[in-house]
């Protein structure tokens, strides 16, 4: 069964890279992914086979419209789409719709279980492992930061190419400004004190977040986005706009590069396997920590400049 | 056997849901800006905090129930602010 859909999958990516017209691409690639999280379902991870049906159907129909928008434009001049007066049956059809898409997801929630031909092998052997593994008590944790930490570094790099993306495709050329527009909150008394209060346990909290990322749910990601939220209401109030943008995308670069190497340099150790679980097993914790830290600043340092790069330029 | 706190806190968890539910309902009736702020900070606060709530009772007296308690708290002091905030920009902004 499955060697058929994966023979099926293979047959499918050959036929869309050489097709030429824009619809029966759309088409072959939503058949695509839908063999690709049948697949997915089959090789026991339910979970990822519904993200990519749930992806595929989104971007079918961004494509769709985005197709339709582009025809209709270059058939009529300009799309001005007459509004219709809209019947009682239509206006009930609007509530059926959703209704009978709800009712059997409902029904789904509540009386489907995964079968017995599911595989959870790794799922056992992640969590009868991870504590002699890794250390931690959180399995989350020691899966995203050793079993996948590759995975990790990989999702951390995208925000790194967002900020080379976004500072190098703008049409303004300057990093920073002197000053900018004020954000309107700070002449609003309540909201100031209230911002007051809450910021530094927003910083706080983040800390926690990043620090506890082994132990309780959290990690690296949410932490560094909420202390990166103390920035914003720091922004907020006083209006910040002397931000040493880059001095902080050059220490983003740094951390992100010594994950990167710390992450790696197991491999030179001779660690015997992909993963270098011989040299976790001397650090346990402290590498988690570690790990966690680094990738906490460099998502905090990413948003900050984020931030900083659409409210202060971008926004003039 | 459930106790009657386990009881309560499930009582309290449903309502909490089903306010939300009501309240989404609500958001999508509405079509104008402040009536549909009203409600999404209903959802937010009362839903929100009755759910909430219930997860103290059932759960009992922890270092759980602390965390929740705090959470309680600051969406106390935040969700009201969140309101306050959205609406004061849609008036400024002549909405």
């Amino acid at each position: 069964m499955i060697y058929a859909i994966l023979v099926l999958w293979i047959f499918l990516a050959a036929i869309i890279i050489p097709e030429r017209r824009g619809i029966r691409i759309i088409i072959y690639f939503a058949i695509f992914s839908l063999v690709t999280a049948l697949s997915f379902f089959l090789l026991g991870s339910p979970d990822v086979a519904m993200a990519e049906a749930a992806i595929s159907t989104f971007s079918t129909i961004f494509f769709v419209i985005c197709f339709e928008k582009h025809f209709r434009l270059k058939a009529d001049g300009e799309g001005d789409p007459e509004k219709k007066e809209v019947s009682k049956a239509a206006a009930a059809k609007k509530y059926v719709l959703p209704l009978l898409l709800i009712v059997p997801l409902f029904a789904l929630f509540i009386f489907f279980r995964p079968g017995p031909e599911v595989s959870t092998y790794l799922k056992d052997l992640y969590i009868t492992r991870f504590a002699q593994d890794v250390g931690g008590v959180n399995a989350v944790t020691s899966i995203y930061l050793a079993y996948r930490v590759y995975d990790t570094l990989f999702e951390a790099l995208v925000l790194v190419i967002a900020i080379v993306a976004v500072s190098h495709m703008s049409a303004f050329k300057e990093m920073t400004v002197p000053d900018g527009e004020h954000s309107d909150i700070e002449r609003d008394g309540l909201a100031v004190f209230t911002i007051r209060i809450i910021a530094p346990i927003l910083l706080l909290f983040g800390v926690y977040l990043v620090m506890n990322g082994h132990i309780s749910p959290g990690g690296g990601f949410q932490g560094g986005v909420a202390v990166a939220a103390f920035f914003i209401c720091r922004y907020m109030i006083y209006n910040i706009y002397d931000m040493p943008v880059k001095k902080i995308i050059r220490l983003e670069e740094v951390l992100f590069m010594t994950a990167v190497a710390i992450a790696v340099f197991g491999v030179f150790l001779g660690a015997g396997t992909f993963v270098p679980l011989e040299y976790l097993r001397l650090y346990q914790e402290s590498y988690l920590i570690l790990m966690n830290i680094l990738i906490g600043l460099k998502v905090a340092c990413a948003c900050i400049v984020l931030f900083y790069r659409f409210v202060a330029i971008e926004r003039r | 056997m459930a106790s009657i706190l386990e009881i309560a806190g499930s009582v309290l968890i449903a309502a909490g849901a089903i306010l939300m539910v009501l309240g989404t309902f609500g958001l999508l009736k509405f079509k104008r800006f402040y009536p549909r702020i009203l409600i999404s900070s209903k959802i937010d606060t009362v839903g929100m905090l009755t759910l909430l709530l219930g997860l103290v009772v059932r759960h009992g007296f922890s270092f759980f129930s602390a965390k929740i308690v705090l959470i309680i708290v600051i969406l106390l002091i935040l969700n009201p602010l969140v309101a306050h905030i959205l609406s004061r920009s849609a008036y400024m902004s002549g909405e």
